[in-house]
């Protein structure tokens, strides 16, 4: 029994011994062997001359996109850290006035206090959402951002000092205002954002 | 198996090693050795010098983002030809309408006889009649009979069967032997 097509292009071991012994198949393993031999003797296909600059050209282009991705990233990330530490010291600071409300009796203050935390609780929350859909603040908002840490220490630093009712009032009403401001910049669209 | 010579350079560990670094006079080292092979791999198997120079170019993207993925156990060579063949490929799946091709086939092809004459050894221009061949006889064609791949490697770059890989070869050559002969007679007929 004579070695097939297949076994002639792709032999194994049994068809290489089969061949040793066969004249007839050797004499067709001879013939695609020459086939082979002319295949692999057909002239190279020469490259454009300026193709090496083209790659070049698409290499640095993706890859300053990666960057470009891997920066938004990065930013993204300490854009959610910040605004989540500050939204766990914005609920340190409404816990503490609720234990503070129950504990002794509520001024006035106090009660417009906890309103007005209660407040910027909902739009720090709304702000941390914008800030995960949103890839890049623009400079405005990035500006309002670091207004914002500002008043978030002073706001710490009030309630670690013992400041006066008054004080605290006044800083979460600009923090408020702040938040609201944020809030209206970012929903507004952006013109152009590489 | 028959092997492409352009891959069969051996590139310097220490230019690999550069070029995972980044350096780009390492990239265009590596391209020279390897980008006339890889043209000439990818329009045996396209058919369209266009499209092979594109996928030369999408390749070379390719082996520059990756290269820090290749760790220097297998050849070099074989790696950057693996991808800019994937390339190409992908462009000829693209391109033919893929058919899987059952057992039964196989069994009409194997009895016949393609190698017992020299049609082969008188094709005139074998280049022309490899181009008439369609694109994904071409494709299974070039990479087992000209790039040394195994059915087995074939089949698994098409994500198709061994038998699929046999059976399209074992057609593109009785296509051949057909074009063969048509030359031939042509070459006859023709007006001294």
């Amino acid at each position: 029994m004579h070695l097939n097509n297949d076994q002639l292009l792709e032999p194994d071991e049994g068809d290489l011994s089969h061949l040793s012994k066969c004249e007839v198949c050797r004499s067709r393993a001879e013939n695609l062997s020459i086939f082979r031999s002319r295949l692999q003797s057909m002239p190279e296909k020469l490259t454009p001359i300026d193709q090496w600059q083209s790659i070049q050209s698409s290499y640095y282009a993706q890859a300053g996109i990666t960057e470009l991705v891997s920066a938004r990233r990065t930013a993204t990330f300490w854009k959610v850290a910040s605004g989540a530490i500050a939204a766990s010291f914005a609920v340190f600071m409404l816990w503490q006035t609720f234990y503070q409300a129950h504990d002794a009796d509520m001024s006035s203050q106090d009660v417009v206090i906890t309103a007005l935390i209660k407040e910027n609780n909902v739009m720090q929350q709304q702000l941390g959402d914008q800030l995960t859909v949103q890839r890049t603040p623009n400079i405005k908002t990035t500006g309002l951002l670091v207004e914002l840490e500002v008043i978030n220490a002073k706001l710490q630093q009030a309630y670690l000092e013992k400041q006066s009712e008054e004080q605290k009032l006044h800083l979460w009403q600009q923090r408020q205002i702040l938040l609201q401001t944020i809030l209206s910049a970012i929903k507004q669209p952006h013109v152009i954002e590489l | 198996m028959p092997k492409n010579q352009g891959f069969n350079q051996s590139i310097p560990r220490e230019l690999i090693l550069r070029a995972q670094k980044g350096h780009m006079d390492a990239f265009e080292q590596i391209y020279r050795e390897f980008s006339t092979a890889s043209l000439s791999l990818s329009y045996r198997i396209c058919g369209q010098r266009a499209i092979a120079e594109d996928c030369v170019h999408e390749a070379f993207v390719k082996i520059m983002k990756n290269i820090k993925q290749f760790n220097n156990k297998g050849s070099f060579a074989g790696w950057c030809r693996r991808i800019v063949t994937f390339e190409t490929i992908n462009r000829v799946k693209h391109l033919s309408r893929l058919t899987l091709v059952g057992d039964s086939d196989l069994e009409n092809l194997t009895n016949s006889s393609l190698f017992d004459r020299d049609w082969l050894a008188n094709c005139i221009d074998l280049e022309k009649l490899i181009m008439q061949l369609s694109p994904l006889s071409r494709a299974v064609f070039s990479l087992h009979e000209i790039e040394g791949y195994t059915h087995k490697d074939i089949a698994q770059m098409f994500g198709k069967s061994v038998s699929f890989s046999k059976v399209t070869l074992s057609r593109a050559y009785a296509k051949l032997e057909q074009l063969a002969i048509v030359e031939k007679q042509d070459d006859k007929n023709a007006p001294e």
